[in-house]
């Protein structure tokens, strides 16, 4: 199973939109796939219609083992599953730092289910936290949506700083421009430098779309609503890279 | 470059068999499995799906129409393993058993006539096939036209709760269109109680969920049956029951299994009916060792010859089969230098393997075979073959138990003798002594309750993959040299070949001694308490 976590210290990037695009395009692949929802608010969740059963909480969740299994919800895609987030999910942090090993227990309770998946994607709360570190470590691929504008390039250098700090290494974070606008010509120019900075960032562009937040209208994902839309085909673009990255010898795509 | 996930080729969970056959028995609770109702009176679809709309909201998906010929192997491998392959016009199809939606095609892209996984692209569904039917070509069963409608059950948030598709099928025979109709009633996670619901509905209406699925249903409204062949020997026995009935019933099965390779093995589709022939007649020797005192020493013998010659007659067509199967093995073996030579070696080995093929053919045609199998098949039914010797009536319990013993510590004997300087025809004999101890167990499984039979089986097969190895690699070296007197001598790849083969030999040799090497610890593992622990139950007794 591999890990990808959708990931920004910052909110309101298009995380959750590229979590559950990605992750319906992995499934469309035949690859079985789980969406984890991190963040408390539960957007990946509502977009697929998934509520968490009344007694799922953040200290079930960390438990870990048959309350994973008992809460994990098929989506209405096949081959595609969600295990969906609770509201306590903002008191994760409390709930990790009074374990043992707090810092990779998240690694240790996907590794569970490693053999019914073969992507598993963590939609992350932002913020830098005990949850980001657990994310971090359970990742094989942390792909970061930034928008393309000098505050979020100074977002992602704090991120930089941290990874630093704590030693993770960074060749796993991948970078990628999300809500993107090509007629701004900052953007434009804030895409470039990164580009020219960063062996990492990802080529392909999520524009900026209403398409992309009418999802929450029809609450599917764009690439099973509208798959000929300019942002699916973005989406659809961005996963080949995705794919390429985590399954470089894989000639030809399943399905 | 990280990691390339392991893609499944078997569904997920267990869809035809018990999800819960591992150690945690919760997780039935948690994976529901897909539910197929037959439908015999096609009349009643309107009722039940108004009765479903009774309860649930429900979203009508895609409705579709295809004409499709079902493939599987000659042994269902894809069947058994939850995969049904399909063909439409020239593509062919791969999908789940009870997840319809999850499907991947292919064209394949030799001529050949009878298809196996190496002729298709690249691909999930050449994976599939790779791992599923292994080295057996697959074949046509039935065509059908098969109509699906899927619904959506949908909760309060017009989530799907349930899917639920009907498919029908039509099926073109020599009389009259054969019909049949399945109701797939597939669960998603994390929404039994839905599915629960469901199946109280349908059970309300008459209906229980069963075995069949649209392909096991639409064969069966034509009086097939799918799954039926295993080379496997599945012989059931009662302790009690007279020596001679009990190998009687044996020999006529393994008979049966013979018969059933025939035409695969004239047509040549692949190469596991000449193999599984093979075997079948091997057992068959094997079983006749066991008729001492059942049997006259007459009939022991003359059958005993009749089976040796049938046996004969495979060997040299197994043995090039087993080169070309192994071709891509040798070619990682030597340096890329050698290629062109290795080449040219299996160039030739194809060419000498056809004409072993033709000759096999010939005898299998030929009145000798006819006889030999006419005269076995009428003995076997014949009274007589349950034997006029003293032994004859004696429970075959106590014969089992006799002879596997008798096996088993003769093993142990030649192999305690086996050192390190012990020339390799002893461990040719210890191989054969293995070979017939694995048969008796086989033969003999259903007398003996629990699984020792099946534990101490897999012990012994540990050992005699060791042993196999050991004399396949021994034996290869012999006959590439052999294949070079085929080299004609005007030959203008004569050297590459000669340089090829002497490359193979020496990566044979140092294999073959590397099993060697492994070769005291499997045996060690063989002799310890475990096994003996196992014998000694299944042993036990009187």
């Amino acid at each position: 199973m591999i890990t990808i976590a959708l990931y920004s210290m910052k909110g309101g990037v298009g995380k959750t939109a590229a979590t559950v695009n990605l992750a319906h395009l992995a499934s469309l692949d035949g690859f079985r796939t789980l969406i984890c929802d991190l963040d408390p608010q539960g957007a990946s969740s509502w977009y697929f219609r998934i509520r968490a059963g009344k007694n799922f909480n953040s200290n079930k969740f960390i438990k870990g083992g048959r309350s994973i299994d008992e809460n994990i919800k098929g989506t209405d895609y096949p081959g595609l599953d969600l295990l969906p987030s609770k509201l306590s999910f903002r008191n994760l942090d409390l709930a990790l730092d009074d374990l043992k090993k707090s810092k990779t227990r998240l690694k240790k309770i996907f590794s569970e289910v490693s053999d019914e998946y073969d992507y598993l994607f963590l939609d992350c709360p932002p913020g830098i936290s005990l949850v980001s570190e657990n994310v971090l470590n359970a990742a094989d691929v942390v792909l970061v949506p930034l928008v393309p504008t000098p505050l979020s390039m100074l977002t992602f250098e704090k991120l930089g700083t941290f990874l630093d700090k704590k030693e993770f290494d960074a060749a796993k974070i991948y970078p990628f421009f999300s809500m993107a606008e090509r007629r701004k010509s900052l953007h434009l120019e804030t895409m470039e430098k990164l580009a020219s900075e960063n062996r990492n960032v990802l080529a392909s562009v999520i524009p900026y779309r209403s398409e992309v937040e009418r999802m929450g209208v029809y609450r599917e994902p764009l690439t099973a609503h509208t798959p000929d839309s300019f942002s699916a085909k973005a989406y659809a673009a961005l996963w080949a890279e995705v794919k390429e990255l985590t399954a470089g010898n894989l000639r030809e795509s399943y399905g | 470059m990280l990691m390339v996930p392991k893609m499944s080729t078997h569904p997920k969970t267990p869809l035809t068999g018990d999800p819960g056959d591992q150690n945690s028995g919760n997780r039935e609770t948690v994976l529901q499995k897909t539910e197929y109702y037959s439908i015999s009176d096609p009349t009643r679809l309107d009722e039940i799906k108004a009765a479903l709309e009774q309860a649930f909201s429900i979203s009508s998906g895609d409705a579709s129409t295809v004409k499709e010929t079902y493939y599987d192997t000659f042994d269902s491998a894809l069947y058994k393993s939850g995969w049904f392959l399909t063909k439409q016009a020239k593509r062919f199809h791969l999908r789940e058993k009870g997840r319809e939606a999850v499907s991947t095609g292919a064209v394949p892209q030799t001529g050949a006539t009878y298809l196996m996984w190496a002729d298709f692209p690249d691909g999930r569904l050449r994976d599939v096939l790779r791992e599923a039917g292994e080295i057996r070509a697959v074949l046509p069963l039935v065509t059908i036209t098969r109509h699906t409608r899927s619904w959506a059950l949908l909760d309060s948030e017009e989530k799907t709760v349930v899917r639920v598709r009907l498919v029908e099928s039509v099926s073109e025979d020599e009389a009259a269109p054969v019909r049949a109709a399945i109701l797939e009633a597939e669960p998603i996670r994390g929404y039994g109680a839905e599915f629960e619901k469901l199946t109280k509905i349908l059970s309300g209406l008459g209906l229980e969920p069963g075995e069949d699925d649209i392909l096991s249903a639409s064969l069966k409204a034509r009086g097939e049956n799918i799954g039926t062949y295993s080379s496997k020997v599945s012989v059931s026995l009662d302790p009690d029951m007279p020596s001679g009935k009990a190998i009687r019933k044996i020999l006529r099965t393994l008979l049966e299994t013979v018969k059933k390779n025939e035409d695969g093995m004239l047509r040549d589709i692949d190469t596991e009916f000449l193999h599984d022939f093979r075997v079948s007649v091997r057992r068959s020797r094997s079983a006749l060792t066991l008729t001492k005192d059942i049997y006259t020493e007459e009939e022991r013998e003359h059958w005993k010859d009749a089976l040796r010659t049938l046996g004969k007659m495979t060997n040299r067509l197994r043995d090039l089969d087993i080169y070309l199967l192994g071709k891509e093995k040798y070619a990682a073996m030597v340096p890329p230098s050698l290629s062109p030579g290795l080449d040219s070696l299996f160039a030739l080995i194809a060419d000498e393997r056809e004409k072993a093929f033709q000759e096999f053919k010939a005898f299998v045609e030929s009145d000798e075979y006819r006889r030999i199998l006419i005269s076995w098949e009428v003995f076997l039914d014949s009274p007589e073959s349950s034997g006029t010797g003293e032994n004859a009536r004696k429970p075959v319990i106590k014969l089992a138990r006799k002879r596997i013993r008798k096996r088993y510590k003769n093993a142990l004997a030649l192999g305690g003798a086996i050192t390190d300087d012990s020339p390799d025809a002893d461990l040719h004999t210890l191989r054969i002594e293995c070979k017939k101890l694995r048969y008796y167990l086989e033969f003999f499984e259903s007398l003996f309750p629990g699984d020792e039979t099946k534990r101490a089986i897999k012990q012994l097969k540990s050992l005699q993959d060791n042993l196999g190895d050991f004399n396949d690699l021994h034996v290869q070296q012999g006959s590439i040299q052999d294949f070079l007197s085929l080299v004609p001598a005007d030959s203008a790849d004569e050297r590459g070949i000669v340089e090829a083969a002497g490359g193979l030999i020496s990566c044979l040799y140092s294999r073959q001694e590397e099993r060697r090497a492994e070769f005291a610890s499997r045996f060690a593992e063989f002799s310890g308490p475990e096994t003996k622990d196992l014998f000694d139950k299944m042993l036990s007794g009187n």
